[in-house]
């Protein structure tokens, strides 16, 4: 770490936060879940062909 | 007492407060009705039944609940809740206090005008106020009234910052004030087209002074404001979850830069986006409507900045309270405080709008969802949930902090916060489901003929959530009325609950704190989204739409 980029308190130490990447893969598992059950409801629905 | 705390007087209090009694009080007028519109869904029609000697239709109600709860709750409660974080961040009062005064009183005389003429059956356009529908002149004066009274007071913020800065020329502005002002600027820049189409189009053809309007062009003016509208209501819920919920939660801010970078593009990007809301409009070419779609998925960029660096800062806070393993620190987060518990909720429910909200985003399978109740079942998870159990929440510390009484019924408003949470998500899947089945938007289906069989159990879902609903937001008044009202005093002055950073916040970069770059840039992403089609559709209007005045028996 360099000087510019020092904690408010020196002897505070901070984890990388593993926790939160496992919920943002979560969260990014769920979008495409439910985007690609309604991407499949406007399929179920026909498609259109322009020409 | 910490030495990075500033004490308001009690006079910028009571204008403060002032701007949250008008925001309760019309969130409790105005949530009245969306009940009601979600029962009338369950069968259940109290508009024949009993309202029908005060409320004239279904629209009637329907436009009081969009107005008070869309625009003016979330005005209201944001130009009060800006002034507070211009005043404690910057560690002075505001500049000219005389000038923001008279911006409150002008909103206050806009929210008496426009709701004169809703009350009186008048004005029963929606919240949307599309032409050629058309409402009394007071309306659209007093919506105009609210929203340049909206801009007086952040007049106010912009000349206090100034001399701030001259006093101050190298420090970083604080976050919560630097927040504070970009939410302003945003709003300013995107409230152009509303005042646009109020002062232009509306205003002079609901006087007679105009004979028709061009449908088209007032839909494209709407949306410069309509979606921006979003996140003048987002920021400020977003202002809470980086800078107060952290500290409330036991934790610190995981990055400064990265809430300013975040806020910096929402400056840029939120606003020429405006055409996804659009997608089935005729008028508009389908190349333009396909540069908004990107753009708006560009939107999704800060919006998983926020999302991360709010998630990493309650981790910061449950690892700080004892937390182990991956998400243990989740347990150990103060669930139990009303405020948090508010924030957190909301932040949840606040996921699953943004799921929904690319949904809507996405070119092709908007025409699945557009126009249906799926709509309305998303925006209750962002502006319904996301930002007003977010704004519960900051009444929860807020009240306290301004009156000196402590919160009443702490266990009240926790069980609020639940029943906001169970209800909002029975309610607002079941008008998802049924807005996916083809289910109508902006349409009494108890009064419809053809409800076919597999949309009555969802519908009756709607019906129940909306009760729950019911039931928490009145519990929330009643918190609030009993905060107020208490004769309990509160030993010491509390102290709000601002977090510090994990790094020290003279170590942002200093482009992060500098305005002209953004403020160009933001420009110019305008004129190449907007600029083409506003010019083509302002040489090519055909100002020849009658008005519609009668269709809600008005």
């Amino acid at each position: 770490m360099s000087n510019e980029q020092r904690p408010e308190n020196e002897n505070e130490q901070f984890e990388h936060p593993k926790g939160t990447a496992i919920i943002m893969a979560i969260f990014l598992l769920l979008i495409i879940i439910l985007w690609g059950s309604v991407y499949l409801i406007m399929l179920s629905r026909g498609v259109t062909f322009y020409g | 007492m910490s030495a990075n705390t500033y004490q308001l007087t009690a006079k910028e209090k009571r204008f403060i407060g002032w701007h949250f009694i008008f925001a309760v009080a019309a969130l409790a007028i105005g949530s009245l009705f969306g009940p009601f519109q979600a029962m009338e869904h369950a069968g259940w029609n109290f508009y024949d039944k009993f309202l029908n000697h005060f409320f004239h239709s279904y629209y009637e109600g329907l436009t009081l609940h969009g107005v008070l709860n869309a625009l003016i709750w979330t005005t209201f409660f944001i130009t009060g809740f800006l002034t507070f974080t211009m005043i404690y961040g910057l560690k002075r009062p505001l500049r000219y206090p005389k000038l923001n005064a008279l911006g409150w009183w002008m909103m206050v005389v806009g929210l008496v005008t426009a709701a004169v003429p809703i009350l009186r059956n008048q004005a029963s356009v929606l919240y949307t106020f599309y032409p050629p529908m058309k409402a009394h002149p007071a309306f659209y004066i007093g919506v105009t009234l609210v929203v340049v009274g909206s801009w007086i007071e952040g007049y106010g913020f912009y000349l206090t910052y100034y001399q701030w800065r001259k006093e101050n020329p190298n420090t970083r502005t604080p976050l919560i004030s630097f927040m504070a002002l970009i939410t302003m600027v945003m709003w300013q820049i995107a409230t152009l087209g509303a005042a646009a189409e109020l002062l232009v189009d509306l205003i002079p053809w609901s006087l007679g002074l105009r004979a028709g309007l061009d449908p088209q062009l007032d839909r494209t003016y709407f949306w410069w404001t309509g979606h921006p509208l979003v996140y003048f209501w987002l920021l400020p819920a977003y202002m809470s979850w980086y800078a107060f919920l952290p500290r409330q939660a036991g934790g610190k801010l995981f990055s400064d830069s990265l809430a300013r970078f975040s806020f910096w593009l929402f400056l840029l990007l939120s606003v020429p986006v405006g055409f996804h809301h659009q997608y089935v409009d005729p008028g508009v070419p389908e190349g333009w409507k396909m540069v908004h779609s990107l753009l708006t998925y560009s939107v999704f960029f800060p919006s998983m900045i926020t999302a991360f660096t709010v998630v990493a800062s309650l981790e910061n806070a449950g690892r700080n309270r004892g937390g182990k393993g991956l998400l243990g620190w989740l347990a150990k987060l103060p669930w139990n405080d009303p405020s948090v518990l508010a924030q957190l909720l909301a932040g949840i429910l606040f996921f699953f709008g943004g799921i929904g909200g690319l949904v809507n985003a996405s070119y092709n399978i908007n025409l699945v969802t557009h126009n249906t109740a799926w709509v309305p079942g998303h925006f209750h998870l962002t502006v319904g949930t996301g930002v007003t159990l977010t704004f519960m929440g900051i009444l929860y510390w807020m009240v306290p902090y301004l009156t000196k009484r402590p919160l009443w019924c702490k266990k009240c408003a926790v069980v609020q916060v639940w029943l906001w949470f169970i209800g909002m998500i029975i309610f607002s899947n079941a008008m998802h489901v049924v807005g996916l089945l083809g289910a109508p938007r902006r349409t009494p289906l108890g009064a419809a003929p053809y409800i076919p069989e597999e949309w009555a159990g969802h519908l009756l879902r709607v019906g129940i959530g909306g009760v729950i609903l019911l039931f928490a937001v009145y519990l929330f008044v009643a918190v609030m009325i009993g905060s107020v009202l208490t004769k309990k005093k509160l030993s010491e002055e509390p102290e709000p609950p601002v977090a510090d950073s994990l790094l020290d916040p003279q170590t942002t970069p200093r482009w992060l704190d500098r305005w002209v770059p953004w403020l160009v840039g933001a420009a110019i992403l305008l004129i190449i989204a907007y600029g083409p089609q506003l010019v083509y559709q302002i040489s090519t209007a055909q100002f020849t739409s009658p008005p519609f005045d009668q269709i809600f028996g008005g």
